[in-house]
């Protein structure tokens, strides 16, 4: 691991504070359209290497026998190198009624239906908190179409690390959950060692601004 | 050559652009529409800018789509529609190779927020992609797999079950049958003589045999009879949920029309018979080997015993 790309605890803790206006910022941008209330768990927030992002999905889904998974790119769309990484969504044992219902999809999904809903849901809790960063980082950012990396079924193993393109990142677990529906899921956010510095300005201003 | 400022530039490329592109309001009303969207629905720009979008396309999916929309108006992000799920927004033709499954151009739609300078959402554009190319070698891709797939199982001679597939099938409908306590049969047969039938008509003859016995096969099994090419000319059958007397049937039938058929090659009829042996899953046998081997046994008595009959295993 590079140290000179972690974090020092003043500059963790900061990005901490701001991870956490985003993310208020996002579930109320949520509840407006959704129409009901989102919990946001803290994000917690590390290093790992591409070979350990396996491991680490695999503990988040435990014993889950139906396990969806999504991936979504986002990049800076600044003229000065910015926020460029990607969004995993987990889905383990969801029943995905009630978000048919709240983006006025049929209540009875075929598997293509199904296929454009989860898309949909992790398109929006991907956009809703990068965007939420984007704007307290005060950059601007763009993203590539959501893929399916699994849908229901059970894992064995999820992705491999050739698949991915950096060797470490930051990586932001955040448990989305919404209220009165039974529906959980988690957003791994990895952020590799060129966002890494470009964070780590913006929070070495920002602490000299205060 | 006229000096077009950038923005002109950039709005006569947009305009002529391979790529749908257009806009529209907080209101739903239609503020941009180029020419490839004017092109493919038939409707000019004068037509639609300033009409509500739903009214003028109502092929469009209203209540979904105008969620959508609102998305990117609340959380000023992308929105994205697949053509891999959704096979078309907008009902347009498409220009290649007319394909049953393929009836309207495939699309790929890409919705953007349109900021003020207060970064307040005023509008949403959309970028529609013909996606058809795509679409269409995807489908080709699948049936290839498709065909691939068959073929690994398929013995090429026969058409029949080649012995690993037909053997993977015999041990999982064995499986099922034991977990259900069910009856379950086995039948294998071998024709008799076979060399000497190579011998005496050529090998292209004994190709033809084959493929005769292996039509009469099909044609006296029921539907959920299963059977495949064991050996070079040899083969198997099971029955799921047959008794023993059921199954006798079963090979007495194929028996007699081997026997009686004219099996036909270069204006000669080549007589053919077969010997059968038939097993039956009972309480003690619990894997499909054993079964196979029961029936062998009784299908090695047959041919002791003159050929052209069948022998169920335990019986003798």
């Amino acid at each position: 691991m590079n140290i000179a790309t972690q974090l020092n605890d003043e500059q963790q803790d900061c990005l901490k504070e701001v991870i956490n206006v985003a993310m208020g910022q996002a579930g109320s941008n949520l509840a407006t359209l959704l129409n009901v209330f989102i919990q946001l768990s803290v994000p917690k927030i590390s290093m790992i290497s591409a070979s350990e992002l396996s491991e680490n999905m695999i503990s988040l889904i435990g014993t889950a026998e139906q396990v969806t998974i999504t991936r979504q790119g986002f990049y800076s769309d600044s003229d000065t190198q910015g926020l460029t990484g990607e969004v995993f969504v987990l889905f383990t044992d969801n029943s995905f009624t009630a978000t048919a219902e709240l983006l006025n999809y049929e209540s009875v999904l075929d598997s293509k239906s199904l296929e454009e809903l989860v898309l949909d849901v992790s398109n929006l809790l991907t956009c809703a908190c990068m965007g939420g960063i984007a704007e307290q980082l005060d950059t601007q950012i763009a993203y590539t179409p959501p893929s399916i990396v699994t849908l229901n079924s059970r894992i064995t193993s999820v992705v491999e690390p050739e698949q991915i393109r950096w060797e470490e990142a930051m990586i932001m677990e955040v448990t989305y959950t919404l209220e009165d529906r039974e529906f959980q899921c988690n957003l791994l956010f990895m952020l590799p060692s060129d966002t890494i510095n470009f964070v780590k300005e913006f929070l070495n201003n920002f602490m000299d601004s205060l | 050559m006229n000096q077009h400022s950038d923005h002109e530039l950039i709005s006569t490329i947009v305009e002529h652009l391979n790529v749908g592109i257009f806009a529209i309001d907080e209101n739903m009303q239609v503020i941009a529409w180029n020419n490839f969207m004017a092109a493919h629905s038939g409707q000019l720009p004068q037509d639609v800018i300033g009409q509500d979008l739903f009214s003028c396309f109502p092929e469009l999916p209203e209540k979904w789509l105008r969620k959508k929309i609102q998305s990117v108006f609340v959380l000023k992000s992308f929105a994205f529609i697949s053509w891999e799920q959704r096979a078309h927004l907008f009902r347009f033709k498409h220009n290649r190779q007319l394909t049953r499954e393929l009836e309207y151009m495939a699309q790929d739609v890409t919705l953007m927020p349109i900021q003020n300078n207060t970064g307040k959402v005023v509008g949403v554009s959309f970028c529609l992609q013909d996606a058809t190319d795509t679409c269409i070698y995807q489908n080709q891709l699948e049936m290839t797999k498709e065909r691939l797939e068959r073929a690994s199982q398929t013995d090429g001679l026969t058409g029949l079950n080649n012995r690993r597939h037909w053997e993977q099938r015999l041990r999982e409908e064995f499986g099922r049958a034991i977990r259900t306590k069910s009856a379950f049969t086995l039948i294998l047969l071998d024709l008799d003589n076979f060399k000497e039938i190579n011998d005496k008509y050529g090998h292209l003859a004994g190709d033809e045999v084959l493929r005769f016995v292996a039509t009469i096969i099909k044609n006296c099994l029921r539907e959920y009879d299963v059977c495949g090419r064991y050996g070079g000319e040899e083969f198997g059958i099971f029955l799921p949920n047959s008794s023993l007397s059921a199954a006798t049937i079963v090979a007495e039938r194929i028996r007699i029309a081997i026997q009686n058929q004219p099996c036909q090659y270069n204006l000669k009829i080549i007589p053919v018979t077969a010997s059968f042996g038939l097993a039956s899953a009972t309480g003690r046998i619990v894997d499909h080997e054993k079964l196979i081997s029961h029936a062998d046994i009784a299908l090695y008595r047959s041919k002791e015993q003159g050929r052209n009959k069948y022998t169920i295993f335990g019986q003798w």
